[in-house]
């Protein structure tokens, strides 16, 4: 079935002409694209414009300390009777830190020069609530309330110059991150149900009746109620055209790479169905829940960091055999590591900094950044962050997106030159 | 009178009856009134007469919609008389009902998936067909605030109990209902309540006492939660599943806590902040967007709130006071919500007396990003925009084609295209997206496709999609 490409964009033209969408106005206020043709050969900018970048968000507050090992330090093997990761069974990256023994996959890839991990991301004055500091993380500003995500923020200036930009969240429910002032990532959960299925067994013409009802009916009548009616009008639009393409996208996908059967890994197989279609986002945005490990931890953190680690490994690996690594960024965060000293129950209670994970082709691999001082805690015996996680931010907008970040994070933050 | 007035009493001469299995003590509706025209709400395209909407939307916000028999009793009642037997639900026999769903009680690495389908479609089935509709709706208000889920718990059973608590305390104290989600065994699990010993306590339960359940952030300090985490020390679980309280691993020293001093135990803790006015604030706020509008004014939240205050965490008298609020009766409330999945699923099946395959609901919920006993965190489900999405648009267009037995809603079709949408929305659809689903319905050739297409045309407006 041929693919409908420019439904979504004539749907969005009458949508428009009717006043139910804000017009694509290059001079709305924002952050604005760099003007990449006056700084990098045309061949660069051409590339640039094929780039993904995929956000993994570890929700809970994965435990730092016991991910990226201080396996040198007897602070650490003090803190923790229970808990620590002997010598013997860590993953060493160098005489200093460790991988934890559950990821060998993510080791390998470091070894190949392909993982950038930085040390100790964190933000001044740091909140320990999983909601409020994951908000944080997610608007990108520990100072003051913001209502659009950074990425939001981001989608509201790329795709004010540019409509094609797209980004998907691989999730039922859209994150607060991927939410911006104008403009939304798509979501997609699964792929079996991202359709409009027919009323009858067979395709007949009443089928195309439907849809063709279900098009009007969000856009032919726009009797705007609230702005509540618009946003579903719109979602739904979208919804239908980005459909046709995904689905077909995904039947011509093949790959020989044996991803693990998780939920984690099928969505990043569905990542990698969703970036090799035509609808190409520039932002994937997916999540895997477990990490507040506050009892009984260490096997419950050494099955999740194996799912990370083997997921994030097969699906390198798929996208290296398409030829696309280089054009592939992963990064990982959650909202807070955990406390140094574990607690009574064999668990660690929510703390404050953590390690970064960025994976892909380009990427210079090695460590950036201070692993923190574990003899120089906080008031709450919580590590001390030594970067600030939007320094990372900064450097994915600017040197992996190609757009100004001081106006996205709303301030001018000192890139680390992982790239 | 009009098309629907004569509609309602042609389904009660015809014996259509309301609800399920409940049996519900419906009077006989007569003499429905023929509508006044005081004034006039706008909607979309089309308008409506003021004492159209306000039944509807009584029982879209206390309840889960209602069928036309039942919306045709309620409005008989008028609006005071239809708000009180809302919530004087405890006057209404339930006994009929499902008590319990079919689990059993049992600890296990993974619950098995049938437990997990009977649980959920037992609950929704009670939204669905209870003559208590507002007793469900605070159950699951409830349920998103002391959000526990069955990922880490894994007793299919103990949210099963938990739920029980969730219900019959639901309108009670909020003090008795804090202290029985304080010892409730779903929860000790759930935020580690009952590994706090002693010798090394847990944070978990303490700190989400006062950021979520009861004063929020801003109000205390992280020693405040170390001082919460050794007040609650002690509570442990049986092998049968049932909570106790063992004092040898309760810490009995004294604590300071929130700028008070004592050797505080549970029972001080959930008292102190049952009434602390941080608390009354919140839950007021949370009842009112639950029920009302998002974003009250302060002005109406310390109304609330004060009401709370005054009656010492009476939760049934808070939402009187909201039911009865003026703004709860404004254009702004009216139609202001966006439909959760579990409000979109069951105010389609509770208006069309139809049905659904257990498992076609959970996997629908799931998709949609509400199931039942699943919430994603402790923070709950998320609400209003947050539902609407790509993903979640293309589920509310697809569901419909999942509802079995219509066979009431195809009786009620035979009216008009008008009529039959006005069974899952009583305002009436705007009259261009009207003419949009009756074009399309005529491409139908049999009835049954008909009637479905108009129930999914119906359901995937943007309309049907708001509360």
């Amino acid at each position: 079935m041929p693919v409908n490409v420019t439904r979504r964009l004539f749907v969005r033209q009458i949508a428009q002409s009717i006043g139910q969408l804000p017009s694509l106005d290059p001079l709305s206020f924002g952050p604005r694209i760099l003007d990449m043709t006056s700084v990098l050969p045309q061949q660069q900018v051409e590339e640039m414009k094929n780039r993904t970048l995929v956000v993994v968000q570890l929700s809970g507050g994965n435990d730092g300390l016991n991910t990226l090992v201080p396996y040198d330090q007897q602070t650490y093997y003090n803190a923790r009777p229970t808990l620590a990761l002997s010598k013997g069974v860590v993953l060493p990256l160098n005489g200093e830190v460790a991988l934890h023994p559950s990821m060998p996959a993510l080791q390998a890839l470091y070894n190949d020069n392909h993982v950038a991990i930085v040390q100790g991301a964190g933000y001044p004055n740091p909140n320990r609530s999983h909601y409020e500091s994951m908000t944080i993380w997610q608007t990108a500003s520990p100072d003051e309330t913001m209502q659009t995500g950074w990425l939001g923020r981001y989608l509201d200036t790329a795709r004010s110059l540019d409509s094609s930009i797209n980004a998907v969240e691989l999730d039922a429910l859209l994150s607060p991150a991927v939410v911006g002032e104008k403009e939304r990532a798509m979501a997609i959960e699964n792929l079996q149900s991202f359709r409009v299925a027919p009323l009858t067994r067979q395709t007949q013409p009443s089928d195309e009746a439907t849809i063709r009802a279900l098009d009007s009916i969000q856009c032919g009548s726009c009797q705007e109620y609230n702005n509540l009616v618009n946003a579903m009008m719109e979602a739904g639009l979208d919804a239908m055209t980005a459909s046709d393409i995904v689905r077909e996208a995904a039947s011509n996908y093949q790959t020989s790479i044996m991803y693990p059967t998780n939920d984690f890994s099928n969505r990043l197989k569905l990542a990698a169905q969703v970036v090799s279609s035509s609808l190409k986002p520039t932002i994937v945005y997916l999540q895997i829940g477990g990490f507040d490990t506050h009892a009984s931890q260490k096997n419950t953190q050494a099955s999740l960091l194996k799912t990370v680690s083997d997921g994030i490994s097969a699906f390198y690996q798929d996208m290296d055999s398409k030829g696309k690594a280089d054009d592939l960024l992963i990064m990982t965060f959650s909202e807070f590591g955990r406390r140094v000293h574990e607690n009574g129950s064999r668990g660690t209670d929510h703390g404050t900094a953590e390690p970064m994970f960025l994976i892909g082709g380009r990427v210079t691999g090695g460590l950036y950044g201070e692993y923190p001082d574990l003899s120089s805690l906080d008031s709450n015996g919580d590590l001390i962050h030594t970067v600030d996680f939007r320094q990372v931010y900064a450097s994915v907008l600017q040197d992996w997106l190609g757009v100004d970040s001081t106006p996205v994070l709303n301030s001018q933050f000192e890139k680390l030159n992982m790239f | 009178m009009n098309r629907r007035a004569f509609l309602k009493i042609a389904l009660v001469a015809a014996g259509v009856a309301i609800g399920g299995y409940f049996g519900p003590d419906l009077l006989t509706v007569a003499n429905t009134s023929v509508q006044s025209l005081e004034s006039q709400v706008e909607f979309g395209a089309a308008s409506f007469t003021t004492d159209d909407w306000k039944i509807p939307h009584l029982l879209r916000r206390a309840g889960f919609g209602a069928s036309p028999t039942e919306l045709a009793y309620f409005e008989n009642l008028g609006v005071d008389a239809a708000t009180d037997r809302l919530l004087n639900y405890e006057n209404i026999d339930a006994s009929n009902g499902p008590d319990q769903p079919n689990i059993t009680m049992r600890f296990m690495r993974k619950p098995p998936t049938g437990e997990i389908v009977n649980l959920v479609w037992w609950w929704v089935n009670r939204m669905v067909n209870t003559p208590r509709p507002l007793e469900e709706k605070m159950a699951l208000f409830w349920h998103n605030h002391f959000a526990t889920a069955i990922y880490k718990v894994r007793s299919p059973y103990l949210m099963f109990k938990q739920n029980e608590l969730l219900r019959d305390k639901g309108m009670g104290s909020f003090r008795d209902l804090l202290m029985g989600i304080t010892e409730d065994p779903a929860m000790l699990i759930w935020l580690d309540g009952a590994q706090n010993r002693k010798v090394s306590p847990n944070e978990n339960y303490g700190r989400e006492i006062m950021e979520v359940f009861t004063i929020g952030v801003g109000n205390y300090t992280e020693d405040d939660v170390k001082a919460a985490a050794r007040a609650l020390t002690g509570y442990q679980i049986d092998k049968s599943g049932s909570s106790f309280f063992n004092p040898k691993q309760h810490d009995d020293g004294t604590k300071t806590f929130l700028g008070q001093t004592g050797n505080f135990g549970p029972q001080d803790i959930v008292s102190i902040l049952a009434s602390h006015p941080a608390t009354a604030k919140s839950i007021a706020r949370k009842l009112f967007a639950y029920f009302a509008y998002d974003n009250p004014s302060d002005d109406t939240v310390s109304r609330i709130a004060n009401v709370y205050t005054r009656t010492d965490g009476d939760i049934k008298a808070v939402v009187e006071a909201i039911l009865n609020s003026d703004e709860f009766w404004s254009a702004q409330a009216h139609l202001g919500l966006v439909k959760s999945p579990v409000e979109y699923l069951t105010t389609a099946l509770r208006s069309l007396g139809a049905t659904v395959n257990p498992k076609a609901a959970v996997a629908t919920l799931n998709s949609m990003g509400q199931l039942p006993f699943d919430p994603p965190s402790v923070f709950g489900w998320p609400d209003g925009a947050a539902w609407i999405n790509t993903s979640t648009m293309l589920d509310r267009y697809n569901f419909p084609l999942r509802i079995q037995d219509l066979d009431n809603a195809t009786l009620a079709f035979e009216d008009s295209v008008d009529t039959a949408t006005r069974t899952l929305l009583p305002e009436g659809l705007p009259s261009d997206v009207l003419q949009v689903i009756e074009q399309s319905t005529d491409s139908f050739p049999a009835e049954r496709q008909k009637v479905r297409n108009i129930i999914r045309l119906t359901m995937s407006t943007p309309y049907y999609n708001l509360n």
